[in-house]
C-alpha cells in the first residue's frame, strides 16, 4: 500500500472527523508508509477504539484476566529495559577499554616517529 | 420554596472509583512503554556519540599512516574503508532494523485483528466495523510478509538468546588487545604497530555492532509487546461487551415475556367485564 492508498482508505473510513484530522496532520508531509509513521497511525486509531470502549461501558478496571495481562507487559517491558542498561554499560565498559589501548599505541606511533627523525638527524 | 430545592442526583462512588482505577491501569502500561522507548532513544543517542568518537580515535590513529612515518599508504586506505565500511553497515543494519520492525508488527497486528474481526462479527457493534477497517488495512500486506516476519522473529530471538555468549567471546577479544598492546610498548616495531591497530580498528566493529543489535533487539521486543498488549486488552473489552450484550438480550426477553402477561392480564379484564 503505497501513502496516495493509505490516504484514501482513511479517508473513506468510519473514524471520526477528529481522528481523520489529525491522521491527516500526520500524513500531510509524507511522501512513504513506513514503521514508524504505521505506528503513529495505529496508536490514533486505537485512542478512538479505546473511547469507543469506553462509551460502551467495557471497563476492564476490575477485570482479572485484564490486570495479569499488564502485569506480564510491564514485567516483560523492565525486563527488556534491564538487559538494554546492562548491554549499554557491557559497550561503555569495553569502549573506555578500547580507548585506553588506543592512546597508548598512539603514544607509541609518536614515539617511533620521534626515534625516525632522530635517526635521519643523525645521518646527516 | 420547598418545591424550588434542587434533587441532587445521587453519584456512584464504586464507578467513580473504578473509573479512576481504569485510567490508572490504563496509564501503567502506556507510562511503562513510554519509558523505555525514552531509554532506546537515549541508548541510540549514546550509540551515535560512540560511533563518532571511535571514528574520530580511529582518525587519530591514522595520523602516522597520513604522513608516511609507520604505515603504508595501504594502511591509510584500509582505516579509511574501515569507517566507511562501518557507516555503510551501520546505515544497513538500521534499515535491516526497520524492516524487521515493520515487518513484524504488521504480522502481529494482522494476527490479532483477525482474531478481534471473529470478536466484532458476533457482536456487529459500530465499532466492530472501524477495526475491521484496521485490519483490511493492514491485512494487506500480510500473506507477502508472513514468512518474512517469522523468520526474523526467530532471527531476532536467537539473537537475543545467544547475546550473553557473544559478551563472552568479546571479552576474550579485548583481553588479547590488551596483550597486544602491551606487547607493542615493550617491543614498539611496525609490523606488530599494524597488527595492534587492526585488532583495536575490529574491537570498535565488534562492540559497536553489538550496541546496534542490543538497541535494534529491543525496540523490536518493546514494539512487539505493546502491540501483543494491546491486542489482548482488546479482546477482553470485546467479551465485556459480549457478556453485557447477552445480559441486554435476557432482559430483554423477559420484558416482551412480561408484556405479554400484561396483555393477557388485560384481557381477562375484558373477559370479567363482560
Amino acid at each position: 500500500m503505497n501513502i496516495q492508498e493509505l490516504k484514501d482508505f482513511l479517508t473513506r473510513s468510519d473514524y471520526s472527523d477528529e481522528t481523520k484530522s489529525v491522521l491527516s496532520s500526520i500524513l500531510a508531509d509524507k511522501t512513504e508508509v513506513t514503521p514508524g509513521l504505521i505506528f503513529q497511525i495505529k496508536d490514533v486509531l486505537q485512542k478512538e477504539i479505546d473511547a469507543d470502549f469506553d462509551e460502551l461501558g467495557a471497563d476492564v478496571s476490575n477485570d482479572p484476566e485484564y490486570k495479569k495481562a499488564e502485569e506480564e507487559y510491564i514485567e516483560d517491558l523492565n525486563k527488556i529495559e534491564n538487559d538494554l542498561n546492562e548491554d549499554m554499560n557491557f559497550v561503555e565498559k569495553e569502549l573506555k577499554q578500547l580507548d585506553e589501548n588506543r592512546n597508548k599505541i598512539s603514544k607509541v606511533a609518536d614515539e617511533m616517529e620521534a626515534d625516525k627523525i632522530k635517526q635521519s638527524i643523525q645521518e646527516k | 420554596m420547598e418545591n424550588n430545592k434542587t434533587i441532587e442526583k445521587p453519584v456512584d462512588k464504586s464507578l467513580e472509583n473504578s473509573q479512576a482505577d481504569t485510567e490508572k491501569i490504563t496509564d501503567k502500561g502506556q507510562e511503562r512503554y513510554e519509558k523505555i522507548s525514552k531509554s532506546i532513544s537515549t541508548a541510540k543517542t549514546k550509540l551515535s556519540d560512540w560511533i563518532s568518537r571511535g571514528a574520530r580515535g580511529l582518525g587519530r590513529l591514522m595520523k602516522g599512516a597520513a604522513i608516511g612515518v609507520l604505515s603504508s599508504p595501504e594502511a591509510t586506505v584500509a582505516g579509511g574503508k574501515f569507517v566507511v565500511n562501518k557507516t555503510v553497515e551501520e546505515t544497513k543494519t538500521v534499515t535491516e532494523g526497520a524492516k524487521i520492525i515493520a515487518e513484524t508488527i504488521t504480522g502481529t497486528v494482522v494476527e490479532g485483528v483477525k482474531s478481534a474481526i471473529d470478536d466484532i462479527n458476533k457482536m456487529d457493534k459500530f465499532i466492530g466495523k472501524k477495526a475491521e477497517q484496521a485490519g483490511e488495512w493492514i491485512g494487506y500486506k500480510a500473506a507477502a510478509v508472513e514468512d518474512f516476519t517469522t523468520k526474523k522473529y526467530h532471527e531476532a530471538k536467537t539473537w537475543v538468546n545467544n547475546k550473553k555468549e557473544v559478551a563472552g567471546a568479546w571479552v576474550v577479544d579485548a583481553a588479547l588487545i590488551t596483550e597486544a598492546v602491551a606487547s607493542l610498548v615493550a617491543e614498539p616495531v611496525v609490523e606488530k604497530y599494524n597488527q595492534t591497530k587492526e585488532k583495536i580498528e575490529k574491537g570498535y566493529e565488534n562492540i559497536l555492532t553489538y550496541g546496534q543489535k542490543s538497541i535494534e533487539s529491543a525496540n523490536l521486543w518493546a514494539r512487539n509487546k505493546k502491540d501483543s498488549f494491546i491486542e489482548k486488552k482488546n479482546a477482553i473489552r470485546f467479551k465485556i461487551l459480549e457478556r453485557k450484550e447477552e445480559i441486554q438480550n435476557k432482559r430483554l426477553e423477559m420484558t416482551k415475556s412480561k408484556l405479554e402477561q400484561y396483555k393477557k392480564v388485560g384481557q381477562m379484564e375484558a373477559v370479567i367485564a363482560a
